[in-house]
């Protein structure tokens, strides 16, 4: 009896033994760490950040899981935004904003109750913005963007827009959000929290980006969900204007993630499979891609203009991001991260 | 979860002589702990019996399925499943891989490492599968409207036409020619809100076989779950996850025309109304949705002078979706038309073909597609060859080639075998489970026409699209032994190896872009499987009363 008990603890001992405890540590240095967005199977919840560090290229593939005793995120990481030491991630399916500190990516609060989260931009150290959609799958009503003390980690208000508002840019005390379900940029005044002005650009507006001579470029493509399909096209706008300056056509709808060079001289956005590059005095747009492939999602580290290229492989197997030198080229490394990476975070 | 089954059933003889027997059985889902059923008294020798007279037998598709394996679910355990699903049944009993989203949710079947689109299933020899989406929710086909479940795995578009690539699921109604009336009623109850029940009452004369079936069900599904956070684990409750109401209702109709005809009417009416289940994790919705299926079917039968036999069908379904969520409304409507004809005549004493037409008619009412319907219309010819040059060696041979809008679909042949290599001579009445060892092979090629969506959703449906094709190969050794006069054990081994070409996949053109089918050039489901099946035999007077069985998850297709 004494004997078999001794075997079971021994036993016991050698399975403890296998512990994960070799995953890197979610701990990523604030000047190399890359933060990996990925999506996650839609309705599995399992939507993750991994850690990347450069200097060492540990990856660590769920990093709140890793911090946080196993907790899952939640279902379509969407977004993630850095303020000081606090990281805040949109999980669009889970209604929710998590906050987490970094670097050691614990969780700090939760802020529920935010609908279809979308993306997340800041004003200043203490004050929030995250975009929300309203309304069921192609019966959209006006959304908001939802106004976030980050020193209480409470929403305090709440600013009504267009439908479907996407990835939005603050800038100058201003937040410019793109409606994507419809053809409008609404312009936000940060201090007292109102819209100002719409400016009209082209059907579905999902980023904006400002440039190095202060102007501001959306890229619009086919609303999510819209059965027909309105001609997309990179939209130029002057800051206080609410018209277009230079509309730039696309011959089929499709463009995505327009993203600017850390200079803010060149931007870049997939279409039809590649990635392609265009000047910002440009006026009209490439022929050749930059690089061919097709990117669920694209970033430029701003510290050494390393780009980032995310591969979705699929709705249920693990996709992977690629390294590429800042002239673009074949690439230097790549590695798996978990399902549907979106996008990339430079502290 | 624990489901109570009460089982009252009664049956009367010719002679009127009732005989009621009452059954408690306390059936755990899991089927681990089942209550034995007491054998019936032995009347076989103390009462007076009518036989059912001398009838028109149909010559069923499976006689021409040669060397393919074949799972049969046995009228003793269909009883057990009368308040179920074939999802419960082909899952819990015959170990086949069912993706399943929770109790009375959306589950359908993968056959050899294929998608759920590509199971064709049949009820009563005409193809049920929803055009629309091009497959079955098995959670929406409840067992109570049957009288037979079978499944077929492996390739046989031959024989079952369009979606019969990895297989075919069999439902069947057949007239009970029994005389005298007899039925059943059971009511089942179960944790987490279950309830429900079925009604079955047949009688037949000696012109007329009458069958009426019924069941309902309920179940809130509201179970607690825990969910791990930051803090600790956290316990839920599931929301929006209940099967509001399932009815099916299932009344047939037999009648002996002279001498060598039947005329036979079936129905069967499905109504499921179920909310849509989230994962954990994930903010709640209220989506729900309601799925109605009208299935009606007219045949006749009449033997001919000559041995051979003629059959027509005509069949008319409409099939319902109604999802809505926050508002938000998505509605589908699918009317099918579909005609059969067929004659199978005996060459010699030893084989037998069948020739045979059929044609399919689609209108459809989709949100998806836009304001206008949308119609098509698919045909096919087949021939059935069955030929036995001894006993103890079966070969079949069949051929099938479809019309479908876009153009003729790859023509779909099969070829099969199978060897005695020893057999046991039969001795006593367990006949089909006599010990023996056969060696079966086939070789088919198979098709899967594009489905409606793939063609006219928008955006992103391709009317042009190709059908699928796969070919099919096989070969397997199954072996019977007798280890006790009540107990058989039965033993099967099936290597495989199939393709599938022009596999439709939704391909998103650039992100945001819509999502389009498209066929990749060859995308190949290969899967080597080893199953095995080990049979317990119940008494020496019936089939097999319980399976066990053991067989790989198949593997996913290499896209």
């Amino acid at each position: 009896m004494k004997k078999s008990l001794l075997v079971l603890l021994l036993g016991g001992l050698a399975l403890a033994g296998c512990d994960p405890q070799s995953n890197p540590t979610p701990a990523v240095p604030a000047t190399t760490g890359v933060y990996i967005l990925s999506e996650g199977q839609f309705q599995k919840g399992d939507g993750a950040v991994s850690a990347f560090d450069k200097s060492t290229k540990t990856l660590a593939v769920d990093a709140f899981a890793s911090a946080n005793g196993g907790a899952k995120l939640g279902d379509v990481v969407q977004d993630m935004g850095i303020v000081g030491q606090r990281g805040y991630i949109c999980v669009n399916a889970s209604n929710k904003v998590e906050v987490v500190s970094l670097p050691d990516f614990k969780s700090v609060a939760t802020l529920r109750n935010i609908r279809q989260p979308r993306y997340f931009a800041a004003t200043s150290a203490t004050r929030g913005y995250v975009t929300s959609w309203r309304g069921p799958y192609t019966g959209y009503l006006p959304g908001q963007v939802m106004v976030l003390d980050l020193t209480s980690n409470t929403v305090i208000d709440s600013i009504t827009v267009g439908r479907c508002p996407e990835q939005l840019l603050a800038l100058n005390g201003l937040l410019y959000v793109p409606n994507s379900y419809d053809n409008t940029v609404s312009i936000i005044d940060a201090t007292t929290n109102k819209v100002t002005s719409t400016v009209t650009v082209t059907a579905g507006p999902k980023t904006v980006v400002a440039d190095q001579a202060g102007n501001l470029w959306a890229l619009c493509s086919q609303p999510y969900g819209a059965s027909s399909t309105p001609p997309a096209a990179l939209v130029r706008f002057a800051p206080g204007s609410t018209t277009a300056q230079l509309t730039l056509p696309f011959a089929s709808s499709g463009p995505a993630q327009l993203r600017i060079s850390p200079d803010k001289t060149q931007l870049y956005y997939s279409y039809n499979g590649a990635e392609y590059q265009l000047s910002t005095t440009a006026t009209a747009l490439p022929a050749m891609p930059f690089i061919r492939r097709n990117f669920n999602g694209f970033g430029i580290d701003p510290r050494d203009n390393t780009i980032f290229g995310a591969i979705s492989t699929g709705y249920t197997t693990n996709g992977r991001f690629l390294r590429y030198p800042a002239a673009g080229g074949a690439p230097i490394d790549s590695f798996e991260v978990k399902v549907g990476p979106n996008g990339f975070v430079f502290n | 979860m624990l489901i109570f089954n009460i089982l009252p059933s009664s049956g009367s003889g010719g002679q009127c002589r009732r005989q009621v027997c009452a059954l408690l059985a306390l059936i755990a889902s899991a089927g681990a702990a089942r209550g034995q059923t007491a054998p019936p008294p032995d009347t076989l020798t103390t009462r007076r019996h009518r036989l059912p007279e001398a009838q028109v037998r149909g010559v069923r598709p499976e006689r021409f399925a040669v060397g393919s394996p074949r799972l049969e679910v046995d009228s003793a355990v269909l009883a057990q499943y009368r308040g179920g699903t074939a999802a419960d049944v082909l899952g819990a009993r015959e170990g086949l891989y069912i993706k399943n989203y929770g109790p009375g949710q959306l589950a359908t079947i993968s056959l050899r490492g294929t998608s759920s689109q590509h199971t064709a299933v049949l009820w009563n020899g005409l193809n049920i599968t929803l055009p629309t989406l091009g497959q079955n929710d098995l959670a929406l086909l409840p067992i109570s409207g049957n009288t037979q479940l079978a499944v077929q795995p492996g390739p046989a578009a031959a024989l079952y036409g369009s979606g019969a690539v990895g297989g075919a699921i069999l439902l069947r109604t057949d007239p009970d020619w029994r005389p005298g009336l007899r039925g059943s009623v059971q009511a089942d109850a179960g944790s987490f809100g279950l309830h429900g029940g079925s009604l079955e009452a047949r009688s037949a004369s000696a012109g007329v076989a009458v069958r009426v079936a019924a069941s309902y069900r309920h179940a809130d599904n509201n179970y607690p779950y825990l969910l791990r956070e930051p803090a600790g684990l956290v316990r839920y409750t599931m929301q929006n996850a209940a099967l509001r109401h399932q009815w099916s209702f299932s009344p047939d109709l037999a009648w002996r025309v002279g001498a060598a005809g039947e005329l036979t009417a079936t129905v069967w009416l499905t109504d499921t109304d179920r909310e849509i289940q989230q994962g954990t994790g994930v903010a709640g919705s209220n989506a729900r949705e309601l799925d109605q299926s009208h299935r009606l079917v007219l045949g006749y039968r009449r033997a001919t002078t000559g041995g051979g036999q003629w059959s027509v069908r005509g069949a008319w379904f409409e099939d319902i979706i109604n999802y809505s969520d926050q508002g938000a409304v998505s509605n589908s409507r699918v009317r099918t038309t579909q005609s059969q004809a067929e004659y199978t005549a005996p060459l010699g004493p030893r084989a037998s073909l069948r020739l045979g037409l059929e044609a399919q008619h689609f209108a459809a009412v989709v949100d998806g597609y836009g304001p206008e319907p949308i119609t098509e219309n698919r045909a096919a010819a087949f021939a059935l060859l069955r030929y036995d040059p001894r006993p103890a060696l079966r070969l079949s041979a069949n051929l099938r080639q479809a019309a479908l809008p876009a153009g003729l679909a790859p023509l779909a042949p099969t070829v099969g075998a199978e060897w005695d290599l020893y057999q046991a001579a039969a001795t006593d009445s367990l006949a089909a489970t006599r010990p023996g060892l056969t060696l079966k092979a086939s070789a088919s090629r198979t098709y899967r026409a594009p489905t409606l969506n793939e063609r006219y959703w928008q955006p992103g449906g391709n009317p042009d699209l190709r059908p699928e094709s796969g070919m099919g190969y096989e070969l397997g050794l199954r072996h019977r032994a007798r280890l006790a006069p009540a107990l058989a054990l039965e033993t099967e081994l099936t290597a495989f190896h199939q393709l599938v070409a022009n596999w439709v996949q939704w391909l998103p053109l650039g992100r945001a872009a819509p999502i389009r089918p498209a066929t990749c050039a060859r995308c190949a489901a290969r899967a080597s499987k080893q199953a095995r099946r080990c049979g317990c035999a119940g008494a020496a007077t019936g089939p097999p009363a319980g399976w066990l069985t053991a067989s790989p998850k198949p593997r996913k297709p290499r896209a």
